[in-house]
């Protein structure tokens, strides 16, 4: 099937892009979530606006060694093949060379593949595990950071409304060290368990992808029994996420051998 | 209103392209509507498949996920720009070189993610998990990816092409036997393959289909009003208004005493599942169609549905789909012989299996489309369409719309992706309808999430299977019984209903064993059609026997495989019980050699090292039968195929024939016969097919048939014309006839010396001084002549015990498999799979490896991911490939195929069929494989579900205290 019809608007400026989304376009990046839910007439706006020709939101990866910022148009491509995200953040790179393929990566952003916000995107949760911010235009065009765990808050749901995403920043910590698994049928297919953990110290932050209808994020340290971490997910205060694949407990048993895989 | 008031002008192969398109439009559409880059294919809706893989201002890119709108200004690439001056990239012919197409739909996508890898990979090294990786985004139905890597590491220099490596090991000095590259694939490479959506004008019209959200009610009222004021909708049919033009669907079974639905192309009182057409809707636009489809409202008063195939088959009166038939039993099916129970009684073991096997089909990378031209002036109708079967859909639409055979043309070009699917019409009708209501020519191209809700299913069986054994492993007796789950038919608008009956008929298997009974039930659900699908039961009956066979082995304390050598056929020929027969074989010798490649002590031994680890592996080796060349009273699939030869003025011979071209490489094989019959060179042979209105009559391709089939009508026919080459030869040449070689396309008097080339003598035939010099000795003036092949092997007259000869040939085989399982998560990784099989004579190695591996990893999907399940509503579960769980490169395991050949005695050339015995052994094997690997937690397997979801299920299940 093909997309229901909707009106297109190619603003190139933000500020137009701004009035637009506050009218209720639904913004459009790369398009390779969005697009899959506009074929099968599952999403039906009634008016989209794309931010590919917008010079102003960003294109490129900063790193100062204290965060590193990802513009609002990089590519999924664009971050994996960043070498200071090999070298400062290797399980953001590790999730992004597992999300979809060669022709998704080209045109995926990061920041779409967060905004998607589906509770087993690769991204959402490496970066909801790397205490990552997405930055939000509001309506004067100043930047708002946003915490992701605050961010995400149902099945592809999220605070962002009617505003523009502009960027995402990860902050860094000199010896943190993280990691990124998931579980899927086929190698590089939809992840239906998968875990960011990054440490610092003794603390690690847990996110957790496939059991809710959001990332789960927890604290634990090193100490933290593998029990204990699935006791939480378990009574995690939210809404089960159900899939066709696979059940509940089965999900569980699969976080079980991710979280000794990561350990 | 369509705004199309977006500019684009874009550069597409290095050419300037202009035209408006709406916000909506998808680049995929621009490149194939607008600019006529037809080479871009279209396989799914998600983003999954590739096959619409462009190259967008330097990035790889699938364009069915890119608005139009967003490219202007930009450039593009397509596979078209592969190649200079018509000659083809190196990529592009190492893709010939190793065989790494069939169909061909997804090569133009698969070669440009290919050349991406090349172009950043260039000089350096790479590993095959580099080369997986660059493919995830590309799906092949067909290969199995093997060849496809294999031809990526050619391209790059790295290894040799398989057809290199195949030429090294061939002794054959003939054609026949030789690992020939296709001569199909120069078009498909490039973009230029012949698939029915590529015809078309653009002023045609566009069909979609209204389609049914209840799987089961009655229909109370169609509400076309919204619809039809979309601008751009010139018609809409809906099925009550529709019973005015045409005649219910014509059965492609009807058979035994089945029942049949007879229910009209587009729904009139009620509906039998989710997504039955139910309008028709003609628009000026493809967009248009689907919004005015999707606009149309349908009232219904629903009905219990149907879910279960055993609810369906103790169903009331209130849940039958087709209350006339008194029950959902579609057909009910017996035969028994000898002492059954008595034997059970005697028997020192007697062993049950209750396997489920699941549902999933064919999942072509094409789906089916169609283009109808009626012309009211003449009567005549012409339809391109994707089919295995051009000349039965011909006789299906006139039987539908009361035309005249004769008027219909249907041309079939190359066909992307059937295994059985493509063998039936139903929704085909629709679009013809549109031309001959509008007068216009009308396009349907079926949309993936058509047909996975509402296309063609198979497997799907609930069975179980009883076995009496004697102490020393000796099979006595063989009960089985299976229910198979029919959607909402099996026959009429599909033809799968043969599956489980071939189950039941072929479930003793390749083994002795005389006293059998069976049962089969094929009951209908309120589900999706039950179409044929590669393996067509054979997978089935490989399960019923080979499952009992691992847990006797167990029970008894034999090795599994010494039980199967204690019971496997070696003396041919071999009547099965229940009627074929096996004309001769290598069962017990393919099961040796398997034995002896595989390795059997260094498996078992790394199994035992890896268990101390805590990992586990299992391996299972098991027999198969692969029964070929299927003919069915009360069918179209009959036991004969013709084929027209001719020598035409300029030497070179064209074969027409009724076989389609679905990928498997007829346009080299046959072409390979026909050289080494008629001495000419292969290059100067044309195979013609896919047109009804040049073709003699066939049934078409199904069921392993050609290599029979359509190559012993081709010998038949060239036999006819080389002995009246040989009498023109005589003649100009002033020679006897037996004193002459043809070879290489030129004649040589051996005894003279003088020679002439075919060329020569034809023109002296057809011209100067012509046919009656020439031939006037020969039983024709003519250069050629219609061979018509009937396999003697065949016999529809029942014997005593009602049995007859459906199936003319069996080839045999052995496959192993080693996995890995992980209990934890229920994951199964294939390490490696081994065939050795025996097919007859060999036409061309590197294609039925093709097929093999094709199979096999076809099974695998199936075994491991594919799934088509239905919620208590009848709804579909999955909507998309990604959800159906279509394997993708990754899935794809080492394979080693060894041959074996022994010559059917009944065929000229000794084959006797190939193509479909990836798909038979597969699942059994890996049930036995990975019950093997969980011996140490004593799991047993009871499904052909071994997804990670459902083993796992079946691992707890057990486990639990």
């Amino acid at each position: 099937m093909r997309p229901a019809p909707f009106i297109l608007h190619q603003p190139r400026s933000i500020g137009e892009a701004i009035k637009l989304a506050k009218k209720g376009a639904t913004p459009l990046a790369g398009g390779q979530s969005l697009l899959q839910e506009l074929r099968q007439r599952s999403l039906s706006p009634t008016e989209i606006l794309t931010i590919g020709k917008i010079a102003d939101l960003s294109e490129t990866i900063s790193f100062d060694k204290t965060a590193l910022q990802i513009g609002a148009r990089v590519t999924v491509r664009k971050l994996l093949e960043d070498q200071q995200v090999k070298q400062y953040y290797p399980w953001l790179n590790e999730a992004a060379g597992k999300l979809g393929d060669v022709q998704v990566r080209n045109f995926a952003t990061v920041v779409g593949n967060v905004c998607w916000s589906d509770p087993r995107a690769n991204l959402a949760v490496a970066l909801l595990a790397s205490d990552a911010k997405i930055l939000i235009l509001n309506e004067c065009c100043e930047t708002e950071h946003t915490n992701l765990n605050d961010f995400f808050v149902g099945f592809r749901k999220n605070t962002l409304g009617n505003r523009i995403a502009c960027g995402i920043e990860v902050p860094y910590v000199p010896d943190q060290e993280g990691t990124y698994v998931e579980f899927s049928r086929q190698p590089q297919d939809l992840a239906l368990v998968n875990l960011g953990a990054v440490s610092q110290g003794l603390s690690t932050r847990l996110a957790v992808g496939g059991f809710q209808t959001r990332p789960i994020l927890m604290e634990i340290d090193s100490n933290t029994p593998i029990g204990r971490i699935i006791d939480r997910v378990k009574k995690f205060d939210g809404e089960p996420l159900k899939d066709q694949f696979m059940s509940y407990e089965h999900k569980i048993n699969i976080l079980e051998t991710l979280l000794l895989k990561a350990k | 209103m369509i705004n199309k008031d977006f500019p684009i002008d874009i550069i597409v192969n290095g050419v300037n392209k202009k035209g408006h398109v709406e916000g909506r439009t998808l680049l995929v559409d621009f490149l194939r509507d607008n600019v006529g880059e037809k080479s871009v294919k279209i396989g799914c809706e998600e983003g999954a498949c590739g096959a619409c893989t462009v190259r967008i201002d330097g990035k790889i890119a699938k364009s069915c996920m890119i608005l139009a709108a967003n490219c202007h200004q930009s450039t593009v690439k397509t596979v078209t720009s592969q190649g200079d001056d018509n000659k083809l990239s190196r990529l592009q012919q190492s893709f010939i070189d190793s065989h790494a197409l069939q169909c061909g739909y997804c090569t133009s996508g698969m070669i440009m993610s290919a050349q991406d890898f090349l172009d950043e990979n260039e000089g350096k090294d790479f590993t095959e998990d580099d080369v997986k990786q660059a493919l995830t985004g590309n799906i092949c139905r067909c290969t199995g990816y093997r060849n496809i890597i294999h031809a990526i590491f050619a391209a790059a220099g790295k290894v040799l092409s398989l057809s290199e490596i195949e030429e090294q090991k061939s002794k054959h000095k003939s054609n026949v036997g030789k690992p020939i590259t296709r001569r199909e694939d120069r078009r498909l490479v490039s973009g230029r393959g012949r698939f029915a959506d590529i015809f078309g004008n653009s002023d045609d019209l566009h069909a979609a289909v209204a389609r049914s959200t209840k799987a089961h009610a009655k229909i109370k009222n169609v509400d076309i009003s919204e619809a039809s004021k979309i601008s751009g909708v010139i018609r809409i049919i809906t099925g009550e208004e529709s019973k005015n033009y045409w005649q219910p669907i014509s059965p492609t079974l009807d058979l035994l005493d089945l029942k049949l639905p007879k229910r009209y192309p587009l729904a009139t009182d009620k509906v039998v599942f989710y997504g039955e057409p139910i309008a028709l809707v003609i628009a000026d636009d493809p967009y248009v169609a689907e919004d005015a489809a999707l606009s149309i409202e349908t009232e219904y008063e629903e009905l219990p549905v149907n879910v279960n195939v055993f609810d369906s088959l103790a169903a009331d009166s209130a849940k039958l789909l087709y209350p006339q038939w008194n029950s959902n039993v579609q057909v009910d099916y017996s035969f028994e012989n000898g002492r059954v129970d008595s034997v059970f009684e005697e028997a020192d073991l007697v062993v049950e299996e209750n396997i489920s096997s699941h549902r999933y089909g064919a999942m072509p990378l094409e789906t089916r489309v169609v283009r109808a031209d009626y012309d009211y002036s003449e009567e005549g109708l012409v339809v391109h369409s994707s089919t295995q079967v051009p000349h039965q859909m011909r006789l299906y639409l006139a039987q539908v719309f009361g035309l005249k055979e004769n008027r219909i043309q249907i041309i079939a070009g190359d066909v992307g992706g059937g295994f059985g699917a493509k063998l039936s019409v139903d929704c085909e009708f629709l679009p013809v309808l549109g031309s001959i209501l509008t007068g216009r020519p009308v396009k349907w191209f079926e949309s993936r999430s058509g047909w996975i809700q509402a296309g063609f299913a198979a497997r799907d069986y609930q069975t179980t299977s009883r076995a009496a054994f004697k102490k020393d492993g000796k099979l006595l007796a063989l009960e089985t019984e299976i229910v198979a789950d029919m959607g909402c038919d099996g026959a009429e608008r599909a033809c799968g209903l043969g599956m489980p009956i071939n189950g039941g008929n072929y479930a003793v298997g390749p083994y002795r064993c005389v006293d059998y009974r069976t049962r089969v039930r094929c009951v209908v659900t309120n589900k999706a059609p039950y179409n044929a699908y590669r393996g067509y039961g054979k997978d089935l009956a490989n399960m019923l026997i080979e499952r009992v066979f691992d847990q006797a082995a167990e029970r008894l304390e034999i090795d599994p495989l010494e039980i199967r050598k204690r019971n496997l056929l070696t003396k041919y020929p071999h009547q099965i019980i229940t009627g074929p027969i096996i004309e001769n074989g290598t069962q017990r010798e393919s099961l040796e050699r398997l034995e002896q490649i595989m390795n059997l002590p260094e498996l078992r031994n790394k199994q035992s090292q890896y268990l101390e680890k805590g990992r586990y592996l299992g391996l299972s080796l098991i027999p198969y039968i692969e029964p070929a060349g299927a003919t069915f009273p009360g069918s179209a699939f009959q036991n004969y195929e013709s084929v027209n030869v001719r020598l035409a003025a300029d030497g070179s011979v064209q074969v027409l024939t009724g076989i389609q071209n679905i990928g498997q490489g007829i346009e080299t094989s046959y072409a390979q016969v026909a050289a080494d019959l008629l001495g000419c060179k292969i290059e100067d042979v044309n195979i013609s097919w896919g047109d009804t209105n040049s073709t003699p009559w066939g049934s078409g391709t199904f069921s392993s048939r050609g290599a029979m089939f359509a190559v012993g009508a081709m010998i038949e026919a060239g036999k006819k014309v080389r002995s009246r080459i040989e009498i023109g030869a005589a003649e100009l040449l002033g020679c006897k006839i037996g004193e002459l070689s043809i070879k290489d396309s030129n004649i040589l008097g051996t005894e003279t010396g003088k020679s002439i080339t075919l060329s020569d003598l034809a023109y002296a035939v057809y011209v100067n001084p012509g046919a009656e010099v020439i031939l006037d000795k020969a039983d024709v003036p003519s250069l050629e002549a219609l061979g018509t092949f009937r396999h003697p092997q065949v016999n529809w007259k029942p014997d005593e015990k009602g049995r007859a000869q459906f199936y003319p040939a069996h080839a045999n085989g052995a496959e192993g498999i080693l996995v890995e399982v992980e209990p934890q998560t229920g994951r199964v990784e294939i390490v490696k799979i081994w065939m050795v099989a025996d097919h007859g004579v060999v036409l061309n190695p590197l294609l039925l490896q093709g097929q093999i591996k094709g199979g096999l990893v076809q099974q695998i999907g199936g075994t491991l991911y594919e799934k088509l399940s239905y919620d208590e509503q009848g709804i579909p579960q999955q909507r998309t490939l990604k959800e159906y769980g279509i394997p993708t490169v990754w899935s794809a395991p080492e394979i080693e195929i060894e041959h074996l050949e022994t010559k059917s005695p009944s065929t000229e050339i000794g084959a006797k069929g190939g193509g479909e015995d990836g798909c038979i052994a597969t699942s059994t094997a890996l049930m036995s494989a990975v019950e093997d690997a969980l011996r140490p937690l004593d799991v047993k397997i009871m499904s052909s579900d071994l997804s990670p979801g459902n083993l796992k299920e079946m691992i707890d299940r057990q486990m639990k205290p």
